[in-house]
């Protein structure tokens, strides 16, 4: 029987009805979205600006971008405070957008009245402006003043300083 | 100075730095426990004031280095400047070396005079405790 034209596409047909129904794809690697960097910076400076001017400054050796978050190596953020110009580095840091911005390994805050804040992590709150270390160590200097404890929290706005377990060093004026 | 607590807060506004509970504080030979301690600032971060609030434990050594005072109070303000303890609500103070107890509402420690000065009220006048060594002489009489 001549197999005509018309039985052929047929038979493919079928033939592909049955492969969709019955054959399992034996593996499938669902990647989702979220964890495919869209963009990679390089060296890169950013600038927050606001009808205000240029509210802050950000840094980086190398950043990453996905769909919700920024992974940036080497960050660096300064920003204008009541208090003076503000500054927090780390070797790590994960911006979430609109939401937080966490920052790990050698984290520096200083602020230009002597204020600055040592700690392995930090989380910088963008919505509270605070930021806390998590219940992790800190070291503390005000001035030649040293505080050291633990949970550190630190309101941006007001400038109040929350802390446990606390060990201070406080320097007198020789008389 | 040293000093440990359970908690911190520090405000810049007020330049005041409060350890709260648990205070223990080391200044020089001068220590203290309380449940709690601020310290006042001045606009170079020096310290200008000390207070120390709640169940106050003293001691207190003069420059000289030979009297030592002991005791207790409700509150206590140290003023690094004049160097002076200023000890408030049911004070007892303990001198050493005189083996006296003094109690009063306010007292006045000056570690440069190594002096102390009492002050009572209405209610609860100063009152000394000391110790009178009768000889033997007196005693067989």
């Amino acid at each position: 029987m001549a197999l005509n034209v018309k039985y052929f596409f047929i038979t493919l047909l079928f033939g592909s009805i049955v492969a969709a129904v019955l054959l399992k794809p034996f593996e499938t690697i669902k990647v989702k979205k979220e964890n495919i960097p869209q963009l990679k910076f390089v060296s890169f400076e950013s600038f927050e600006i606001t009808k205000k001017g240029v509210e802050s400054i950000g840094f980086g050796s190398e950043a990453l971008k996905y769909e919700k978050r920024l992974t940036i190596k080497f960050p660096k953020f300064m920003r204008q405070t009541k208090k003076g110009i503000e500054t927090v580095s780390a070797n790590n840091g994960v911006i979430v957008e609109d939401s937080y911005v966490r920052l790990y390994d050698f984290v520096e805050l200083s602020r230009d009245d002597n204020l600055t804040i040592k700690s392995s992590k930090m989380l910088y709150d963008m919505k509270t402006k605070l930021y806390s270390t998590e219940g992790n160590r800190f070291e503390a200097y005000y001035g030649k003043n040293v505080v050291t404890g633990e949970s550190l929290k630190y309101y941006q706005k007001s400038g109040k300083i929350f802390a446990d377990k606390i060990y201070a060093k406080i320097f007198e004026e020789d008389r | 100075v040293e000093i440990t607590a359970d908690h911190f807060e520090a405000s810049d506004v007020k330049k005041v730095t409060k350890f709260i509970g648990n205070v223990h504080m080391i200044k020089g030979v001068d220590e203290l426990n309380a449940s709690k301690v601020y310290v006042y600032f001045d606009a170079n971060k020096k310290p200008i004031k000390y207070e120390a609030i709640g169940n106050v434990k003293f001691t207190i050594t003069m420059n000289d280095g030979k009297k030592v005072y002991k005791g207790e109070s409700g509150r206590l303000v140290y003023i690094p400047k004049t160097e002076i303890y200023e000890l408030y609500e049911n004070v007892k103070l303990f001198d050493t070396k005189l083996d006296r107890i003094l109690i009063g509402e306010k007292v006045f420690v000056d570690k440069q005079s190594a002096k102390a000065r009492v002050e009572g009220s209405k209610e609860k006048p100063v009152k000394f405790i000391f110790k009178i060594e009768e000889n033997n002489a007196s005693k067989n009489r």
